[in-house]
């Protein structure tokens, strides 16, 4: 299935430029490993990088830094040839980075019910900016209507998510903001887990799923 | 324009003082001045690097230190085949070559980023370092020197400075969606691209320099840059687009993935 939804060139330029929180970037760098077209718009955030620093005027380094590189690298043993990691006997569904920061790939997580047919994984990231979490949605359950106090970015690993008439498969992103109000749901046959990164807390309408959001840290 | 026109309907003091306020947030960024380097930069492209050192830094004997007076600018191939040389003999004369060209800029950029001067030079030796033991997975077809060497640098200032690692893709993960196999005759030549990629941030109208440097250096949504520039966000997104865009086609056009 070819990937419709990429990232925005908003988002690629902040994650080529190292200033995105570290979830979004789990994030962005995960839907990477799923699409060669965004790798390639990636190569052109770098080459802008690479231009930059180019541009920059030079700012003289200290007298003595040169001496002190070439001690350190006098010093060096050979470089050793990079280990090759033996190939899995099966594909992952998760790649990676996601795979590390979970720990394992899909049978092997600790999933956690916040309500029924929805369960979760909480992601550790250092930088508390945004908070990641993986989702899974049972075959055909609507999402409770929310709103949004910032940035929602989710990422479609398995299934699909649909949104009025939008349909995400595997590997595509739904970026919402504050003036988004949706209600997802997930496609019939197959249960959808998702990637979901968000900066602040969502703004449910339902009085019951307000009451739960606290205990969930949704 | 559409902005102003609107502003001068609403009232002509309330104009003044958005855009006072609008300006002054403006030149108070880094971003301001280095579109600034960006174009000084430009207009004295012809000449030897060492010239221009002069000019800003006059008399400063710590850049006769490191060669860069007189010296003329090396090319990207030059540049690339110097990596080359530490990656296959381990040669200082080429680690030499390269620290004089990237170190002044690699702590240039860490300054810019906010770091204090013994940082930034902690970070540069770190990264001249870095660029000696990694050597090895420099591929010229890849990346252009300053692009592979900007990665280098960013990823040891995030490491330095921000909460957090900078997660990656593996390109030896068994989940990684590989490219399709292209033609070597539609491959992309790195260093032609960086050629490329300066050509059109030389073109660009300021307008789209700035909404694009604000999206690359600073953590700011679609509305927090149209507040930034005063600009409606309709606005900042198709010039991010159409700005991004213009340097997207150079690799898309030749990568073939347009798709």
């Amino acid at each position: 299935m070819t990937i419709r939804f990429h990232i925005s060139d908003n988002l690629l330029l902040k994650y080529s430029g190292g200033t995105l929180d570290e979830a979004s970037g789990l994030l962005v760098a995960t839907h990477l490993a799923l699409c060669p077209h965004c790798r390639l718009r990636n190569d052109s955030a770098d080459a802008l990088g690479g231009f930059l620093l180019d541009s920059l005027e030079a700012a003289p380094v200290s007298p003595s830094m040169m001496d002190a590189v070439f001690a350190q690298v006098r010093n060096d043993s050979p470089p050793c040839e990079h280990a090759t990691c033996s190939p899995a006997a099966t594909k992952p569904v998760i790649p990676d980075p996601l795979r590390s920061y979970l720990g394992g790939d899909l049978d092997s997580l600790q999933w956690k019910m916040i309500a029924p047919r929805v369960h979760q994984v909480q992601i550790e990231t250092a930088d508390h900016r945004s908070k990641a979490r993986l989702l899974r949605f049972h075959s055909g359950l609507m999402v409770p209507s929310h709103g949004h106090n910032g940035r929602e970015l989710t990422l479609v690993l398995t299934g699909r998510l649909c949104d009025r008439d939008t349909v995400l498969h595997r590997g595509d992103i739904a970026e919402t903001d504050e003036r988004t109000e949706h209600q997802p749901y997930a496609g019939s046959g197959e249960d959808c887990v998702c990637l979901a990164v968000t900066d602040a807390p969502l703004r449910f309408k339902g009085a019951f799923a307000r009451l739960l959001q606290p205990l969930f840290d949704i | 324009m559409t902005v102003r026109r609107t502003c001068l309907a609403e009232s002509g003091s309330q104009w003044r003082e958005n855009w006072i306020e609008a300006f002054s947030a403006f030149t108070d960024n880094w971003v301001f001045r280095r579109i600034f380097d960006v174009a000084f930069a430009a207009r004295f492209a012809d000449l030897p690097y060492g010239t221009r050192q002069a000019r800003s830094n006059p008399g400063n004997i710590m850049v006769a230190k490191v060669g860069l007076q007189g010296e003329p600018r090396p090319k990207a191939s030059q540049l690339a085949a110097c990596i080359l040389r530490i990656a296959n003999d381990r040669d200082q004369s080429a680690l030499e070559t390269l620290f004089r060209y990237f170190a002044p800029r690699i702590k240039s950029y860490c300054l810019k980023l906010g770091a204090d001067t013994s940082a930034a030079e902690e970070i540069t030796q770190e990264a001249m370092v870095s660029i000696w033991r990694n050597a090895g997975q420099f591929d010229p077809s890849k990346a252009a020197p300053s692009t592979w060497v900007f990665t280098i640098a960013r990823n040891l200032v995030i490491d330095r400075f921000r909460k957090g690692r900078r997660p990656q893709f593996d390109f030896n993960d068994p989940a990684l969606v590989p490219e399709e196999q292209l033609p070597p005759d539609r491959l992309i030549e790195q260093t032609e691209l960086q050629a490329n990629v300066r050509q059109i941030m030389d073109a660009l109208s300021p307008n789209e320099r700035n909404v694009l440097m604000l999206s690359f250096f600073e953590d700011l949504s679609h509305f927090e840059i149209s507040r930034r520039l005063s600009l409606p966000v309709g606005t900042v997104k198709s010039r991010i687009r159409l700005a991004f865009g213009k340097i997207r086609s150079k690799i898309e056009a030749q990568g073939g993935a347009g798709k």
